[in-house]
């Protein structure tokens, strides 16, 4: 659906020096999938959804959607997209701004209304629909960015932008729910954010973005990828330290009991527990120190973020 | 592909024209015409509307409304109309959905003219209701020949820069000062080479001397009509290709 192949973007100053924010990507996004995109701060992330949604154009290399050009498609069929910034004019009251986006959205004039209710329901923002924009948290404005993303509930491409940004751990938690009732076998969801949890909670791949490049695709959720990712445990043993730390070289003591382990598959895991079993150790308990994504992502960017 | 919800969109720009851009300018047109008007009603300023004298003068207060109208709502109309959609990043909401970018600004271009125009009608059939019978349909005309110059220039400029206002007058006061000085008699002070130039800037000279003639309810040349639509059409459409090929966000 979304075919990225050797996009380069660059942004030239007037005066100064040309700074590239894409380098060199090539990146296929299946119908069907949730693609994450993770990366600190200035790794590409927002260039590269700028590109997808057409707002800028590549300046070398090709990007296409469904087989076109990214704002054709978007001119022909729309998105469903949840910017970082909620940008809208602040004197706007909710429900006007809604039924402006919806009528821009091509709601059919007698469904709006409805399509306005539902999304108001969904976002639980009713008690706010008379206010100003500006008079909103920054939570509840986010509510009504990702409400006016699902004015239509038939557009083939998603695209969030740190779609929690601002949002309490209840409203985060319903935003999976809502992103999970999103799927569909031709609809394509592409979610940009820091939160790497988030990101593994609701995206089949993570694309690793770093200095303008995708450094790693990590499959994340399920179990397919998790017997041959190494990701970093921490065994609790009652009795028997000394086995498990002969069992698994590198391990380290982190405090009575609590042996840290760094990154190993699970066979590896299996395996080293079983030795340690063997010889003698009571095993209470085994918990990764991170996921796999956050391994992932450290090792793609060099450790920090 | 034209989409009916981007054409029923149309009334919040209309919306947004009346309330946002024209209202001051209206506010202080129809202070001008009401302080005749009433000065005139209790006898401050001895004034017959039904005589020539009286016909002159009511003539002469929507000349003096319409020149403050007409320029400062076009240029408040157009001045930011692409630009600050880019700046403010409303462009990512807008632009998301599927909207034509070049439509989308074509359409708001062509909603606020005729709300400029119907407005500038209103005014003048108020203005006729207490004096006497004026030229409504002549300043419908002035209206739209304003609104095309000043608003195609002003789409122009909008779509290359944010600085759009200042780019828009700057145009407008160099273009005056030069025209004037090349019309000058028996001679020009402008050197020979400047005034090719100058043939190619807003015909804003042109403009002004056919909303006079329009307000004084006398016809106007074709030529200035042409001159003036067809500067105004050539800004809108090389902004419209400026911005179908440009980047939505910088």
């Amino acid at each position: 659906m979304i075919a990225f192949r050797s996009v380069t973007c660059e942004y030239r100053a007037l005066l100064g020096r040309t700074v590239r924010a894409v380098d060199d990507i090539s990146l296929d996004i299946a119908p069907g999938e949730v693609l994450g995109i993770a990366g600190p701060n200035g790794a590409g992330k927002t260039t590269l959804l700028a590109m997808v949604l057409g707002f800028l154009r590549p300046t070398s290399g090709t990007l296409r959607v469904e087989g076109i050009e990214p704002r054709a498609f978007v001119e022909a069929h729309g998105v469903a997209y949840v910017p970082e910034l909620m940008t809208l004019p602040m004197h706007w009251t909710v429900e006007n701004a809604l039924h402006r986006l919806a009528t821009l959205a091509d709601v059919p004039a007698a469904a709006l209304p409805a399509a306005v209710d539902r999304v108001i329901e969904t976002l639980a923002i009713g008690e706010h629909r008379r206010k100003r924009l500006k008079a909103l948290s920054k939570g509840n404005l986010q509510r009504v960015g990702i409400a006016q993303a699902l004015l239509r509930d038939d557009m083939r491409l998603v695209v969030f932008d740190e779609p929690t940004h601002g949002l309490d751990p209840v409203w985060t938690a319903r935003f999976r729910e809502i992103v999970a009732a999103m799927r569909r076998p031709d609809r394509v969801i592409v979610v940009a954010s820091h939160n790497l949890d988030e990101l593994e909670r609701i995206c089949d791949r993570v694309a690793i973005v770093d200095r303008g490049q995708v450094q790693r695709v990590v499959t994340v959720g399920g179990t397919t990828g998790a017997a041959t990712s190494a990701v970093a445990y921490r065994i609790r043993a009652v009795t028997g330290d000394n086995a498990v730390l002969a069992a698994f070289p590198g391990a380290t003591l982190a405090t009575s009991g609590d042996i840290d382990v760094g990154a190993v598959d699970l066979p590896t895991l299996n395996a080293g527990l079983a030795t340690a079993i063997a010889g003698g150790a009571l095993i209470a308990a085994v918990f990764p120190r991170e996921s796999a994504l956050e391994t992932a992502f450290r090792s793609a960017i060099g450790g920090g973020t | 592909m034209i989409r009916s919800g981007m054409l029923r969109y149309a009334r919040y720009q209309a919306g947004d024209f009346l309330l946002q851009k024209a209202s001051v300018p209206a506010v202080l047109a129809l202070f001008i015409g009401g302080m005749t008007v009433y000065m005139s009603s209790r006898g401050l300023v001895p004034l017959d509307w039904s005589t020539e004298m009286g016909a002159a003068s009511a003539r002469a207060v929507l000349k003096q409304a319409s020149d403050l109208f007409f320029p400062l709502a076009a240029f408040l109309g157009v001045n930011a109309i692409s630009s600050a959609d880019r700046q403010h990043g409303h462009v990512r909401f807008v632009f998301s959905k599927p909207v034509v970018v070049p439509f989308y600004y074509l359409q708001q271009w062509a909603v606020y003219g005729a709300a400029l125009v119907l407005l500038g009608g209103a005014l003048a059939v108020l203005l006729q209701l207490f004096t006497t019978t004026i030229p409504v349909v002549g300043a419908m005309e002035a209206a739209a020949l304003t609104w095309i110059l000043v608003g195609g220039i002003g789409y122009l400029c909008s779509s290359v820069t944010r600085f759009d206002g200042a780019l828009l007058i700057l145009g407008w006061v160099v273009s005056n000062i030069l025209r004037s000085m090349a019309s000058m008699q028996p001679e020009s002070p402008l050197p020979s080479w400047l005034l090719p130039i100058v043939k190619a800037l807003p015909p804003v000279d042109r403009l002004d001397t056919a909303r006079s003639a329009l307000y004084a309810g006398q016809s106007i040349g074709s030529g200035s009509v042409l001159h003036v639509v067809g500067y105004g059409l050539a800004c809108l459409a090389l902004g419209t290709l400026i911005l179908r090929r440009r980047s939505l966000i910088t």
